[in-house]
């Protein structure tokens, strides 16, 4: 039995178990059994701790200090008592600036996921729900946000509103809903065929309440998976654009931008380049392999694209 | 089949009518203009007055959209703001340079991918599988451009074996296409693995086992084809990440392509040039994601087949 | 590349075009296109004697004609006769130029102007066929360029590359301290851009290039070590400042103490010695200590003393405030920069690193970074003029062979309004613009950079080194203090 593919026993899982009750039960029994959720969860749980510590610290005035205190006599130094990753080219801490990086990462990335799993989560059940018409007009929505590559959504965006977490915010939020929408249509599309939404139908209850009651909650495995994918998605593409000065602005502590701060200092020390890359790294490992774990217990037919 | 094709060529034309509106306003919106790229700091109204009009910059902006839609209609997109160079030449330049590129990107992609996805299924769970799936994880976990700063460090500037940046020969493209390859070559290893998984459990391959076929027939032959349609429908979305990546790639190599080209044409407001470029990123995109339909209509029979019903 | 109407100096043009009057290592003025030169008695007259049986690289004839119509083209304002120059804010002695023959362009002066050849010597008075810049178009510099250096254009990518190859028609030139009187020994030349400073170091080490300006501080001492390279350093005729817009009295800049203020805590040395490793010296007048007429009497101004600083705000009405932020009529000292990465990589990382020194006494300071194409729009378009639409502070790093000239630029950029009323500069401009001997000229030079630390309509902060970087193969590429870019005539690669 592997660690990362019970592909068959959790297709078999998800066919006995409707109650949400047992599959929960059955989840978390799988979750303890794949190790490489487990490290995902473990990895994720960090990032959300250092995330909301981040937050914190970026959003409490009297904390900027902690991140944003300059000292030039004291520039690029190596790990210390004082400064346990060393310090940045403005003598500037580089553990606590990563931690605000890794809390614009948190925000960022929880926000954009979040935006983007009720646009796509929304569109995506009305098309495949009611299909015709409804259906055409929202595919042609996917199919077009689809279509663009997203750096140059972002560059447009960058110079229409100006560089900054807001273009990065929208440049995804636009791209990104229509992969999850996709997916939300197709799963709604093959629900809204079976027998019980029909005999819902003749029963005469409401549409909106059978798209509600009966399909939402069919997709949250995926919701729950794609969640993971999206969060980590989001914090490396805000990472690139802030790498190539297109996201947040300095002083703001982006881990991005720190990677394209730092590597030009990598000959004097490697520490400003190598500690936020590291985070970044380890923050979407273990956003994928959360995701991997998830989607292995809700919904194994969803292939990570 | 064909109503298939034909309607999706339609769609696609739409989408890049769109775009097209899309690209040429949202760069317009922007703040600041050509002229400061052109014109000195000194220079007076006058001046700027009189570049903007040799521009073409002083119309109302829907006839420059007309303009500018006539023109690439016309394979004449006339020239670049700033330099004056023709903008196909321009484009000819440069792309010959993201082609290399970005077709040696892709080869890293599916060479490595494919192979490496396959075998790591066959031999799951034994060293070589754990070996791939460490890669993949790798590959979809560092960020492309601390890759690269990674592997600019290590085997440009340390051991000296691969050039720093610049456009070139096999050496100098190397580095630039692994970075640009990283990630789409771990997703599709992934999905490769865990389709040929997907396919080594089902019931055909189980009767021709059970019939004696040796593994590696089954393998090569039977589960291979059939492992390889997810691939190829995620190719639609492989080619225009990798196209996409060119952005950051050949900024950072200095690798000047169409996507280092597009980043400047942008910060100097070069519209012409950039709206231009802009648009046929977006065309390759959408003409990616129509052959990507294509040919996953034709090698999926499930599909062809809900596509005749349709 | 159009030496009348681009905005910049691009590295290029030593290998395109030519100076009439060009300067040596020392700063002195040598000829160049011209065989000698003379002024009148009165020093109103200025003959130039021009090279005989000279041609643009097209063939076209380059005589004292084309010479005087290109003087006409710089110091036209207006567009009507070859311009609009958009450098004819120096010209403005200059009442007529005319070609009495082949050989001889006569300038005549409105009054005395010694600085003239400082003004010729500047790229943006080297020689080009108008001729061809007519028929070209808005195109010309960029998809062609016509001069008479030892280069030929090749191609001109903005922000990619700039290609030129030898000119074998060549005649040598004139100047006396170049060796090669012939055609270049180079086939051709390509400048590229390297964004990263950090990358530059990398790949002058890598050999994807045979010589590099400016790589980033840290990496010199590491560059220095290697036997395959020479490093040649010194201060750059250039200079970071800071400007305060003088419009915005809501913040008191209008107050000469406030700008001494704020001025006073900044750190010029630590920014130097650490975020340039040293390779950059502090500024307390507007030009660096290597300028010939260099006024050392500016180092009484802008010494660091936040101290000093701090109660020359408390006198000035600007007292400590919430937050630490000084107030004044329930105003607070806060105002934003705008500044830019439009020619150095390290510019806004200057204006960073001064945040702190201004919040230390109780001034705070927003940066804005601008994309580059919106930097001189925000800076100097519509709305400078007045205090409710232009910026309050913007900062910026100019490049320029006349280091003089420059100041006489930035006096009245983007808005004399800006730079509050100084009649002591402009007392200073007037005399250098009418110096009658080169005594006079740097009496002026060093009476406005008195004045300009003193009343500080920007704030000088440092200036870089420029740092070359060539490999050892690479011979007879000298860079001089005097000028921007080395000449090319003399430069060979060993094999």
């Amino acid at each position: 039995m592997s660690a990362t593919e019970p592909v068959v026993d959790v297709v078999a899982v998800l066919d006995r178990a409707p109650a949400a009750e047992g599959r929960l039960r059955d989840a978390l029994a799988l979750l303890r059994a794949n190790k490489v959720a487990l490290l995902g969860l473990f990895l994720t749980a960090i990032f959300v701790l250092t995330g909301l510590a981040g937050a914190v610290i970026l959003l409490t005035p009297g904390l900027h200090h902690l991140w944003e205190a300059q000292d030039l006599a004291i520039a690029l130094q190596p790990p210390s008592g004082d400064h346990l990753l060393g310090t940045d080219q403005y003598g500037r801490d580089l553990l606590w600036r990563g931690i605000g990086g890794v809390g614009i990462a948190f925000l960022i990335g929880v926000g954009v996921t979040f935006l983007v799993l009720l646009i796509g989560l929304t569109l995506g059940s009305i098309a495949g729900y009611f299909g015709r018409k409804t259906d055409m007009a929202i595919t042609g929505l996917i199919d077009l946000a689809w279509g663009f590559p997203l750096l140059l959504v972002a560059v447009v965006i960058a110079g229409m509103i100006g560089k900054g977490l807001k273009d990065v915010i929208i440049a995804v939020s636009v791209i990104l809903w229509a992969g999850f929408a996709r997916i939300v249509r197709a799963q709604v599309k093959t629900l809204a065929e079976r027998e019980f939404v029909e005999a819902a139908r003749m029963l005469g209850v409401p549409e909106w309440r059978i798209l509600l009651r009966h399909m939402v909650p069919n997709v949250m495995g995926s919701v729950l998976v794609m969640a993971s994918y999206y969060v980590a998605y989001t914090v490396i593409t805000e990472a690139g654009f802030s790498f190539i000065n297109l996201g947040a602005q300095p002083p703001t502590p982006s881990l991005g931008a720190m990677v394209a701060e730092g590597r030009n200092y990598w000959s004097v020390s490697v520490w400003p380049a190598i500690v936020p890359g590291t985070a970044i790294a380890l923050i979407v490992l273990g956003l994928n392999s959360l995701g991997d774990g998830l989607r292995d217990i809700f919904d194994p037919r969803l292939r990570r694209w | 089949m064909l109503r298939f094709l034909v309607r999706r060529l339609a769609y696609a034309i739409v989408l890049l009518l769109i775009a097209s509106v899309a690209i040429f306003y949202g760069l317009r919106v922007a703040p600041g203009d050509v002229t400061s790229a052109i014109v000195s700091v000194t220079g007076t109204q006058v001046l700027i007055d009189d570049v903007k009009e040799q521009l073409g910059l002083d119309k109302p902006l829907a006839t420059q959209y007309f303009i500018f839609i006539k023109n690439v209609v016309t394979g004449d997109p006339g020239s670049s703001l700033v330099s004056g160079a023709k903008i196909t030449d321009l484009i000819g330049d440069a792309g010959i340079k993201t082609l290399k590129l970005g077709v040696f990107g892709l080869i890293l992609v599916y060479a490595l991918a494919i192979p490496l996805g396959l075998m790591a299924a066959w031999w799951r769970n034994k060293p070589f599988d754990q070996g791939v799936r460490f890669l993949a994880v790798l590959g979809m976990g560092i960020p492309n451009f601390f890759l690269a700063v990674l592997l600019i460090q290590l085997f440009a500037v340390k051991l000296k074996w691969l050039p720093v940046a610049g456009p070139g020969g096999f050496k100098h493209t190397l580095l630039p296409a692994v970075v640009l390859a990283m990630e789409s070559m771990a997703v599709n290893m992934r999905l490769m693995r865990s389709s040929t998984l997907e396919e080594l459990s089902k019931d055909y391959i189980r009767t021709q086992r059970a019939k004696g076929l040796p593994g590696r027939r089954i393998l090569f032959v039977h589960a291979f084809r059939n492992a390889l349609v997810p691939v190829v429908a995620l190719a639609g979305v492989t080619i225009p990440v990798v196209l996409g990546y060119t952005l950051i790639v050949e900024v950072i190599f200095r690798y000047e392509g169409l996507g280092f080209q597009l980043v400047q044409a942008i910060t100097k407001r070069d519209y012409a040039l950039a709206q231009t470029l802009a648009l046929l990123f977006t065309a390759i995109v959408v003409f990616s994601n129509f052959l990507a339909d294509a040919a996953h209509q034709l090698i999926d029979p499930r599909i062809r087949d809900r596509a005749r019903a349709a | 590349m159009d030496t009348v109407a681009s905005p910049w100096a691009d590295p290029a043009y030593v290998a395109l075009y030519e100076f009439t009057v060009v300067r040596d290592a020392e700063g002195a003025y040598q000829p160049a296109l011209v065989d000698s030169w003379e002024v009148s008695e009165d020093l109103l007259t200025w003959t130039f004697t021009i090279r005989e049986g000279l041609t643009f690289h097209s063939g076209a004839a380059l005589d004292a004609a084309v010479i005087a119509a290109n003087f006409n083209a710089f110091r036209d304002g207006t567009g009507d006769a070859g311009g609009p120059g958009q450098n004819a804010i120096f010209w403005p002695t200059v009442t007529d130029v005319q070609a009495p023959d082949a050989t001889t362009v006569v300038c005549t002066m409105s009054a005395p102007f010694t600085a003239f050849p400082e003004t010729l010597a500047t790229e943006f008075a080297m020689i080009e066929n108008l001729a061809k810049r007519t028929e070209v178009g808005t195109d010309y510099g960029a998809a062609a360029a016509d001069g008479s250096g030892p280069f030929q254009f090749g191609s001109y990518q903005p922000g990619t590359e700039v290609v030129v190859n030898r000119w074998d028609g060549y005649p040598g030139t004139n100047i006396p301290y170049v060796s090669n009187k012939g055609p270049a020994y180079l086939e051709s030349v390509r400048w590229v851009p390297i964004l990263e400073a950090g990358q530059r170091a990398n790949e002058i080490e890598g050999g994807t290039v045979n010589v590099v300006k400016n790589p980033a501080g840290q990496d010199i001492e590491r560059l220095k070590g290697n036997s395959d390279l020479v490093v040649t350093s010194f201060p750059s005729l250039a200079n970071y400042f800071i400007g305060l817009n003088a419009q915005q009295t809501r913040v008191g800049f209008e107050d000469v103490t406030v700008r001494q203020a704020i001025s006073m805590a900044i750190d010029r040395k630590s920014l130097a010695d650490s975020l340039f490793f040293g390779q950059a010296v502090p500024t307390y007048g507007p030009i660096a200590p290597n300028f010939k007429w260099y006024e050392p009497g500016v180092e009484a101004f802008n010494q660091f003393d936040p101290e000093k600083a701090k109660s020359l705000l408390d006198a000035a009405g600007w007292v400590e405030g919430s937050g630490g932020i000084r107030e004044k009529g329930g105003e607070k000292l806060s105002f934003t920069l705008t500044s830019n990465d439009l020619y150095q990589p390290t510019t806004s990382a200057i204006d960073q690193a001064i945040v702190p020194m201004l919040a230390d006494v109780g001034v705070e300071m927003k940066l804005d970074v601008p994309d580059a194409a919106a930097f001189f729009p925000k800076v100097a378009g519509a709305g400078a003029e007045d205090a409710a639409t232009s910026l309050d502070a913007w900062s910026f790093e100019w490049l320029w062979s006349s280091p003089v000239d420059l100041l006489i630029f930035f006096q009245a950029f983007p808005s004399v309004k800006w730079n509050g009323d100084l009649p002591e500069i402009a007392a200073a401009v007037k005399q250098w613009q009418t110096a009658p001997d080169l005594a006079t000229l740097e009496a002026a030079a060093r009476a406005m950079q008195l004045a300009w630390a003193e009343k500080l309509p920007e704030i000088p902060i440092l200036t870089r080194n420029d740092t070359w970087v060539a490999q050892t193969k690479v011979k007879g590429y000298t860079p001089v203090e005097t000028m921007l870019y080395p000449l090319y005539n003399d430069v060979w690669i060993e094999a």
